[in-house]
Parts: structure tokens; C-alpha cells; sequence
């Protein structure tokens, strides 16, 4: 068994570790609610909260067994856990101001956004201390297989592991292939999953060009993408972020072409939409239209 | 702020064909991933989701076109269409469950107007007919009528056997009803206030810049059509300006529960960007909340 996990994490490189210690995670007390309301942690970990509002709030968790009593606005509490679990808690001050936080003794950390096809994959490990070896586990759609693996205090395929009383954080690095859901295992232990999001979205290029009363957009993909959906964002005060303003699918040569009617100049962008249909998976920079103003 | 009183132009009770379809769609109740007052961000994951909602449609559901006439690419699908009428008008709505997401039966159940129980849309084990759990594929009318008493802003919803699911992911739309000599206003406001996930909505965004973005002149008539739709009591609040409650009392915030609707008038006065928003705290803190922009004559 062990011969056939070392195989499987042939493709990888598992750097040192470096010690880590116990952590302190903030979470904090708006008005009515909890920022933010979920959090992953390590058996050893502990989570501060801070009330950041003008009211009282205090939080209570029958699961994790303690109550914090009142806590005034600037004031704060804290709680270690010290056993894996999911632990809800709550405001019990204020309806539906409630959060959540699950204890684990492994604690993976992956890329929240999307990776390009073909570039590094990082994942780290926490593990609890006193576990034995630990390995990282892939779910492309076929059930879970392991694609990495390490030990404490060396041991490990081309791994190390710092089996120092506080504990350690494996790195490891794949090669981004295919969206997959991730897991640490050591013996029965299982960290929380993460998805990890790659995609293969082209370079987008684009240039502006002035027309009277507003501009046109082009854009063209690199390499060539085809048929796939784009969309055209404005930087917007109203919107208070980058907002779509139309969308387009490339023609046969990777290229697509937006008219503005606008009088100002705005910051614009071209972003790749993603499966879900609205999602930006790739994003050109931003560049600036100049409109022409109309006669 | 006063109540508009301004002339109309008497209309001739028409027959009104409506084509709507439940459509599948992806949706993202934050499109700019973040809630600005309080500079917290999101990430697409929990904010976008696959829902089935209401898309007005050309004659014999040829083509889909836009619910509402809005600025924005980003805002349309909820609420489903705003379906005009006058009193004295006769509506038929011709639906199909284009539902190809769940495939689970829809249907449209309409607050407001007069119909027979054929035409209620709702799902009644052994009793309602096809118009209460159209199947997936299938198309059904609902013929209904704007009566005296229908003057007014509307719900109307999913009521099949799948409305417990498909009402949170925003499967209802509004009934616009104006009395036989009413003014239309310059500018009507659909706005439906509705828990979704995580988020307090409206129209189916949370927080400012995501949430509808009302614009008007100084001197146009506004009227908000507002409705909530879940399990839950708002309060309709407009900052700037005041309204006529029924017995002619002055109010900034009117407070609607589940279900209920009502219409709000003035004749715009007060340039200036605005916010609007629902003053239940938790609501507002979760999303609830948007702009109001009024230009200068």
C-alpha cells in the first residue's frame, strides 16, 4: 500500500516543512452578523471574536460548551477547540446572527480562484501534532486516489517532515490538470475538502478604439478560443465594482467587438466567462475608453 | 412629497396574450462580489447558483426577451415579467415549463385578479387541474381577469408541487393593474423583497450596487410596486422622501409581509442619489439595500 502511494506521488515535489504553531483566527461582530460566518480550524487553534459594531452581541455554542456573556462594542472573546467537530454557535441576543466553526486535525489551504491549466498547484498541510503520515487525496469524479504523500520526521517520498511538538505545515506542489476536489488523510483523520478550480482560459487582448459618441472594444484570445463566451465590465462608481455590460461569443478567428455609447472615460475590462455562466475565469487588464465626444 | 393627481386618458378593456416560460438559468446574487457599506467580499461560489425563473417570451415562445426594460445586461430574469393590465382587461397567459435544469412541474398562481378555480395555478392533490403542476415540456393558459377590485401591484408565483424550492430561487413576478382612467406613471419600480441562501434580496441582488439601480427625473411620476415573497416582514423604506399612506398620514416606511403588495406614488421632487431599503437591520445588514438616483430636471 505504501509502494502504490509513493507511485501515485511520483508527479510531486513535497518541500520542507516549516513548524508552525497555533493559530489565532478573528472573526467579527457586525451589527447582525458574524464576518465571517464560517471558519476551518486546527485542533489547537483558536478563534477571537471581536465585536466591531455599535451594539451588544455576545456568542454562545451549546456544541463547543461556552458562552461568552455580553460583549460590549471594541470588546471580544475567545475560544480554543480542542477536539475535531462542527461547532455552530450564535448571537442569542439578536435572531439569526448565527456562524459556524468546524475543528479539524488536519487543515488543508488551496488556491481559491481558478489555476491556469499546466501552472503549479500549492496545497499545505497543517496537521495536528502526533499524527502519523500524511498524504493528499484527489477527486477528479472517480473517487478520491492519493497524489501525495509525507511523513513526520522524514520518511516521506522526497518529503520531510518537522515532527516538532507544535506541529508542521507540508507543502506540496502539483501540476494543474484538472478541477478536483482535495483532502488530507493521516489514518482516520480527514481535513475539510476544497475544490480547486483549473482552467484552461486564453490571454484576452484587447484594444479600444473612439467613436463619436463612444468607443468600440475588440478583443482577440491567445491562443484561440472560439465560440467561447466573453463579457465586456465597466468599472462603475454606482456599481461600487466591475460590472457587465454586454456579452459576446468569439467568432472563428478568437474575436469579438463591443460598441459603448458613452461620454466619459471609464476603466473597462474583458473577462472569459466561466461554466457557471457568470463568473470571470479569466480577466484581460484594464484599460481606459476615451470616448469621442459627439458633435 | 404629494400624492400624483394628473389626468388620464380613458382605455377601451382589451384582451391581453402573455407568453412566459420557466426557464433555466445561473444566477449570481452579487455580481460585484462584495457588500460595500461594510467592504466585506464574496467569492462566486456563494453567490451564484442554478435556478429556474420566469422569462417573458415573443408569440408561441419563439424568442425570449428581456422581463423589464433595464440598464443593465446583468439585471434581468427576476422578477419574472411585469404583466400590465387596466381593469376590465382580460389577461391570458400562456405558459411552458421550459424547466430542463430540475425537470421538476411549475406553475403561475396570480394574486389580484378574478379566475376560475381552473385557472388558480395552484397544486391541490385530486382536485386542481393541469394549470396546477404543468410538467416539464407541457404548456397550459391561465385566463384571468382584471376586476374593480384588481387595481393595483400584484404577485404572482410558482404554486406547483416544486414551489417550496423553486420560490426561493426567485420563480414568481409582479401584476401591474392600473383602473380603467388611471395615469400611467413615468416610471415604474418593480421591487420584491426576498430571502435567497444567505442573502436578503431585492429583485434577487443584495447590496448596494447589485440591488436594482431606480433612476428618475426631477417632475416624473414614480411608482413602486412592491412586494415580498418568502416567510419573512420588510419595511419599504425611501430616504428623501414621503408618501400618503390610505387615510392621507405622511410615512417614509411601510412595513409588508409575506405575500402582501402595495404601490407607492409621488411626483419626484428631490434630486440626488438616494438609498432605499428594507429597515428590518438584519435584512438591510445582509443585503437589502440599494440606490435611488433622481436627476435634475
Amino acid at each position: 500500500m505504501r509502494a502504490a502511494l509513493l507511485a501515485a506521488a511520483a508527479c510531486v515535489a513535497l518541500a520542507l516543512p516549516a513548524a508552525a504553531r497555533a493559530e489565532l483566527t478573528f472573526v467579527a461582530m457586525n451589527q447582525s452578523t458574524f464576518s465571517p460566518a464560517h471558519l476551518d480550524v486546527l485542533v489547537g487553534d483558536s478563534v477571537s471574536w471581536r465585536n466591531s459594531s455599535l451594539r451588544e452581541h455576545d456568542v454562545r455554542s451549546d456544541a463547543a460548551g461556552f458562552d461568552s456573556g455580553r460583549v460590549g462594542t471594541g470588546a471580544g472573546f475567545a475560544h480554543t477547540y480542542a477536539a475535531p467537530g462542527s461547532y455552530p454557535y450564535a448571537c442569542t441576543i439578536h435572531t439569526g446572527m448565527t456562524g459556524d466553526v468546524s475543528a479539524y486535525s488536519l487543515l488543508l489551504d488551496a488556491p481559491r480562484r481558478p489555476v491556469q491549466l499546466g501552472a503549479p498547484l500549492e496545497l499545505h498541510v497543517r496537521p495536528a501534532a502526533g499524527l502519523g503520515p500524511v498524504r493528499i487525496e484527489e477527486d477528479s469524479g472517480a473517487g478520491f486516489r492519493p497524489v501525495a504523500a509525507a511523513a513526520p520526521a522524514g520518511g516521506g517520498h522526497g518529503a520531510h517532515g518537522d515532527a516538532a511538538e507544535d506541529g508542521y505545515t507540508l507543502h506540496a506542489t502539483l501540476t494543474a490538470t484538472v478541477s478536483a476536489t482535495y483532502r488530507a488523510v493521516a489514518g482516520d483523520q480527514l481535513s475539510q475538502p476544497l475544490r480547486v478550480e483549473v482552467t484552461d482560459a486564453p490571454r484576452l487582448v484587447v484594444s479600444a478604439s473612439p467613436r463619436r459618441g463612444g468607443v468600440a472594444v475588440g478583443v482577440r484570445s491567445v491562443p484561440p478560443k472560439p465560440g467561447a463566451l466573453v463579457a465586456i465590465q465597466l468599472r462603475l462608481r454606482e456599481r461600487f465594482g466591475w460590472w457587465t455590460v454586454d456579452r459576446a461569443r468569439l467568432d472563428k478567428r478568437s474575436r469579438a467587438r463591443f460598441v459603448l455609447r458613452r461620454r466619459q472615460p471609464v476603466r473597462a475590462r474583458v473577462i472569459v466567462v466561466g461554466a457557471n455562466g457568470v463568473s470571470a475565469v479569466a480577466a484581460s487588464a484594464p484599460v481606459t475608453l476615451r470616448p469621442r465626444a459627439p458633435r | 412629497m404629494t400624492a400624483t393627481a394628473a389626468s388620464a386618458t380613458p382605455a377601451e378593456a382589451a384582451v391581453r396574450h402573455e407568453w412566459v416560460a420557466a426557464v433555466p438559468t445561473s444566477w449570481n446574487m452579487v455580481p460585484n462580489g462584495r457588500d460595500a457599506m461594510m467592504n466585506m467580499r464574496f467569492e462566486p461560489a456563494q453567490t451564484v447558483f442554478p435556478t429556474v425563473v420566469y422569462r417573458r417570451y415573443t408569440r408561441g415562445w419563439r424568442r425570449p426577451l428581456r422581463n423589464a426594460p433595464v440598464t443593465s445586461v446583468d439585471h434581468d430574469l427576476i422578477p419574472g415579467p411585469l404583466l400590465r393590465a387596466r381593469v376590465g382587461d382580460r389577461v391570458r397567459v400562456h405558459f411552458k415549463n421550459l424547466d430542463t435544469l430540475f425537470r421538476r412541474p411549475h406553475s403561475m398562481h396570480f394574486h389580484g385578479v378574478h379566475y376560475r378555480p381552473g385557472s388558480d395555478g395552484s397544486f391541490i392533490p385530486g382536485f386542481s387541474g393541469k394549470g396546477g403542476n404543468v410538467k416539464p415540456g407541457r404548456a397550459f393558459t391561465y385566463r384571468l381577469t382584471a376586476g374593480p377590485d384588481s387595481a393595483g401591484v400584484w404577485p404572482y408565483h410558482d404554486h406547483s408541487p416544486s414551489m417550496h424550492d423553486s420560490l426561493p430561487g426567485g420563480l414568481y413576478g409582479a401584476l401591474s393593474i392600473l383602473g380603467r382612467r388611471e395615469p400611467r406613471p413615468d416610471r415604474e419600480f418593480v421591487t420584491v423583497f426576498s430571502a435567497m441562501r444567505d442573502f436578503q434580496t431585492v429583485n434577487g441582488r443584495a447590496f448596494v450596487g447589485n440591488t436594482p439601480i431606480y433612476r428618475a427625473r426631477v417632475g416624473d411620476r414614480i411608482q413602486w410596486d412592491v412586494i415580498a415573497l418568502g416567510s419573512e416582514h420588510h419595511t419599504f423604506h425611501v430616504h428623501g422622501h414621503r408618501w400618503r399612506d390610505a387615510a392621507g398620514v405622511p410615512e417614509d416606511t411601510r412595513t409588508i409581509g409575506p405575500a402582501e403588495s402595495f404601490r407607492v406614488r409621488w411626483r419626484e421632487d428631490a434630486p440626488g442619489t438616494w438609498l432605499y431599503h428594507c429597515h428590518v437591520e438584519e435584512h438591510m445588514d445582509k443585503g437589502m439595500i440599494g440606490l435611488y438616483r433622481v436627476a435634475p430636471r
